[in-house]
């Protein structure tokens, strides 16, 4: 997707990015901060979205994301001299080297990822990325259910296969 | 969820026969600081946003649940307080319940103007008596 067809989709993403912060927030201004970060990400990220993929549902996934990685942040600037912690408030959010290693994992899977056929990738996505149920993604594709889902299975064993020789030795 | 649990959802997922709830529940269980390499695995295959909505969806679900143990809470502490007090209300009122009372040839009356106007009307009979009824003269011995 290019960024001006982006553009045109944030007047209509917008206030649905919204309600999901106001419901996890109840305040206006943290919700404005996980609409914003959810904006950014979306924007760094629509050249990879193809224009016939289900942007609305991928916002919302992501939006749920900022939200959940926002408050952990928080915790993390309120967080109370150690002596103080207790379990409610210990500090969950990644530290650099678990950042890192994220990155890394992204990487991985994007080389595992490599291995699918085109039509196995997309499906894989479609379910992995914008949270599709398998009839939803026969509707949008004309692919027959039992197709879809046995594609995503062969998908699913063969990115799991490839990840395992990678991962675990 | 048990180990054998799990398992038995990734096989569902690798099979692709899990719904994206079922996902989200599985995305939650192979968090455990225990999990297995495999899970690991998978954990990556499901996503950061499958995980991300699944603690989303989780903070929700747990506030709404906590919201309706509040409201049963309150609803259980004004049905307790509305018993009492009803049970108060009876305790203090019932000496005043029945104030008049009077039996008239075997029926009970409680309406006070009944009561009354019965009562004067046995008080004046016996007060209009020339002679002590029979069975009063045996009773008491009026000879």
């Amino acid at each position: 997707m290019e960024k001006e067809t982006f553009q045109k989709w944030v007047f209509t993403l917008r206030p649905k990015i919204m309600k999901i912060g106001l419901d996890y927030f109840s305040s206006t201004d943290d919700a404005e901060d996980a609409t914003q970060d959810t904006l950014i990400q979306l924007w760094c990220y629509c050249e990879h979205i193809d224009e016939d993929r289900n942007i609305e549902a991928l916002a919302i996934r992501v939006a749920k994301n900022c939200c959940v990685n926002l408050k952990r942040k928080q915790q993390h600037y309120f967080l109370p001299p150690e002596s103080e912690m207790t379990e409610h408030t210990q500090d969950f959010s990644p530290s650099p080297q678990e950042e890192m290693e994220q990155e890394e994992e992204r990487q991985i899977l994007n080389q595992a990822l490599a291995v699918l056929k085109p039509r196995e990738r997309s499906l894989f996505e479609m379910r992995q990325q914008e949270g599709l149920e398998t009839g939803e993604i026969a509707q949008k594709t004309g692919i027959p259910k039992a197709s879809v889902q046995s594609m995503i299975s062969a998908a699913r064993k063969k990115v799991y296969q490839e990840l395992k020789k990678r991962m675990i030795r | 969820m048990k180990t054998e649990e799990v398992n038995k959802l990734i096989d569902k997922y690798l099979e692709g026969l899990t719904s994206a709830q079922e996902e989200k529940r599985l995305a939650l269980e192979l968090q455990r600081e225990d999990a297995p390499e495999e899970w690991k695995v998978i954990s990556m295959m499901l996503g950061e946003l499958t995980l991300g909505e699944a603690l989303y969806d989780q903070t929700l679900e747990q506030r709404s649940s906590r919201r309706k143990f509040l409201r049963l809470s309150w609803t259980a502490a004004a049905s307790v307080a509305l018993l009492v007090g009803w049970g108060i209300h009876s305790y203090v009122n019932q000496y005043d319940q029945d104030v008049a009372v009077m039996y008239v040839n075997g029926q009970k009356i409680t309406d006070e103007k009944q009561v009354m106007a019965q009562s004067t009307a046995v008080v004046s009979e016996i007060f209009n008596l020339s002679e002590a009824p029979g069975d009063l003269v045996e009773l008491f011995n009026m000879e």
